[in-house]
C-alpha cells in the first residue's frame, strides 16, 4: 500500500518532469525553426555549390602557382650560373610545374568569371553570348596548354610552351577584363532597373491616392526631377554599354581599358544613389 | 521457619519453578520494540526528497527558459515572418529603398572582386634574344 502511494506520487511528478522538458524543448525548436528560417533569407547563398568549389580552388591554385615561381625562379638562376646538366635538368621541371600551375589557375580563373558572367542579369544577350563563347574558347585553348605543358620535358618545348602563353596573354588579358566590365555594367543596370520598377509602383500608388490639388502639383514637380536623372543615367548606362559592342562603339573599336571603363560606370553609380534618396522622399509621400 | 512451612514453600516452589528458570522470556517480549529505521528508508522522507528534488528541477528550468526567451528577445534580429504581403504599404516601399541600397554598395563597380590572377605571362627558362 505505502509502496504503491509513493510510485503513484513518483510517476505523477515524473509526468510534470516530463511535460515541463517538452514545453522548454518545443520552445527552443520554435527558436531554432525561425532562426532556420531567418538564415534561408539573410544567407541564402547567391552562389551556386560549383561557384563556391571553385573559388576554394583557385585560392589554393593561386598559392601553389606562387609557391612554384619561386622554385622556378631559383633553379632558373641555378642554372644560369651553374650551366650544369644537372641543374638544366631541375630548371627545365621547375619551368614545366610553374607553366602548368599558371594555366590551372588561369583555367579556374575563367571558370569562375564565365560562371558569375552567366547569371548576371541587366546583359544584353548577343554581348553575353559572345563574351561567354570567348572565355569557352579560351578555356579550351589553356587545357590543350596545360596538356602540352605536362608534355614538356626539354629545353626546346618548354621555351616554346612559354612564348604561346606570353603572345596570347594580351588576349587571355582582353577576353577577362571584357567579361568583367559586362558584370559591372549587369550589375549597375539591374539595380536602376530595380529601382525604376519601385519607382512605376510608387507613382501607381499615388494615382490611386489623389491628395490636394496644391499636393499635386508638387508631386508633379517631383516627377519631372527624377525623371530627369533617370534619362540621365539610362543615357550614362546606354553611353557604357554602346562602348562594349562593336557595332555601336567609337571607330568601331571597343573599350579594352578596364580602369577607363570603370571610370564611366562611376557617374551612374553616384547617380543612382541619389535617384534611390527621391524614391525615398516619395515612397514617405511628404508631398 | 518450621520444616512443614518448608515443605509447603517447596511444593509451592516447585509450582513457580517454571517462571523462574525461565526470567529471559520476559525480556524476549519487551525486545519486540520497533526496529531503528534508517533514515533514506522512511516513506516520508523518500516522497519528500522525490517532491524537493523535482521542485529544484522545475525551477531551474524554469529559470533557463526565463533567461533563453530573454535572449532571443534582445539579441536575435527581428524575424521576418513569410506572410503574403498586403498591398504595398508607404513602409514597405521604404524597406525596398533600403534593400536597394544594400544592393547598390555592392555593385560598386570600383570593387576588386574577380580581377584577373596576377600571373607571370613571361615565365621562360632561356631569356629571349633580343
Amino acid at each position: 500500500m505505502i509502496r504503491s502511494r509513493t510510485s503513484l506520487v513518483s510517476l505523477a511528478l515524473l509526468l510534470i518532469f516530463g511535460v515541463t522538458i517538452s514545453e522548454l524543448s518545443l520552445s527552443q525548436s520554435t527558436v531554432l525553426a525561425q532562426e532556420a528560417g531567418r538564415d534561408t533569407v539573410f544567407t541564402a547563398p547567391v552562389e551556386t555549390n560549383k561557384q563556391q568549389e571553385l573559388a576554394v580552388l583557385y585560392q589554393s591554385l593561386i598559392e601553389d602557382y606562387g609557391t612554384k615561381a619561386r622554385v622556378f625562379s631559383l633553379n632558373r638562376a641555378q642554372w644560369q650560373s651553374l650551366q650544369t646538366l644537372r641543374s638544366l635538368e631541375e630548371a627545365v621541371t621547375a619551368t614545366t610545374a610553374v607553366l602548368v600551375a599558371r594555366d590551372k589557375t588561369m583555367i579556374t580563373y575563367f571558370e569562375l568569371l564565365l560562371g558569375v558572367l552567366e547569371k548576371t542579369p541587366g546583359i544584353e544577350l548577343t554581348l553575353k553570348q559572345q563574351s561567354k563563347d570567348a572565355l569557352t574558347a579560351r578555356i579550351q585553348w589553356l587545357q590543350l596548354h596545360e596538356q602540352q605543358s605536362l608534355q614538356s620535358v626539354d629545353r626546346d618545348s618548354v621555351n616554346a610552351r612559354s612564348d604561346e602563353y606570353r603572345q596570347a596573354s594580351d588576349l587571355i588579358g582582353t577576353e577577362a577584363q571584357y567579361a568583367l566590365m559586362l558584370v559591372r555594367l549587369g550589375q549597375l543596370q539591374t539595380t536602376f532597373d530595380r529601382a525604376n520598377g519601385l519607382y512605376g509602383r510608387i507613382l501607381e500608388r499615388n494615382k490611386s491616392n489623389p491628395s490636394t490639388p496644391t499636393q499635386e502639383i508638387e508631386r508633379e514637380r517631383a516627377y519631372t526631377q527624377v525623371g530627369i536623372l533617370k534619362d540621365s543615367i539610362q543615357s550614362d548606362l546606354t553611353l557604357a554599354r554602346n562602348s562594349l559592342d562593336p557595332q555601336t562603339a567609337e571607330r568601331g573599336k571597343i573599350e579594352e581599358s578596364y580602369a577607363s571603363f570603370i571610370s564611366r560606370l562611376e557617374s551612374p553609380y553616384s547617380k543612382t544613389y541619389k535617384y534611390l534618396s527621391y524614391l525615398e522622399e516619395l515612397a514617405l509621400d511628404t508631398w | 521457619m518450621t520444616a512443614a512451612q518448608n515443605e509447603l514453600n517447596q511444593t509451592q516452589f516447585s509450582t513457580e519453578e517454571p517462571f523462574f528458570e525461565q526470567p529471559g522470556a520476559v525480556f524476549q517480549e519487551a525486545q519486540e520494540i520497533k526496529q531503528v529505521v534508517p533514515f533514506f528508508k522512511r516513506r516520508k522522507t523518500i516522497i519528500s526528497l522525490i517532491i524537493a528534488v523535482t521542485l529544484l528541477l522545475l525551477f531551474v528550468l524554469f529559470v533557463i527558459n526565463l533567461i533563453v526567451e530573454r535572449n532571443r528577445r534582445l539579441g536575435d534580429p527581428p524575424v521576418i515572418t513569410t506572410e503574403t504581403p498586403a498591398p504595398m504599404s508607404t513602409n514597405s516601399y521604404v524597406q525596398e529603398v533600403e534593400q536597394l541600397r544594400v544592393e547598390w554598395k555592392a555593385v560598386d563597380p570600383s570593387q576588386s572582386e574577380l580581377q584577373p590572377p596576377s600571373v607571370d605571362p613571361s615565365i621562360r627558362l632561356d631569356q629571349l634574344q633580343r
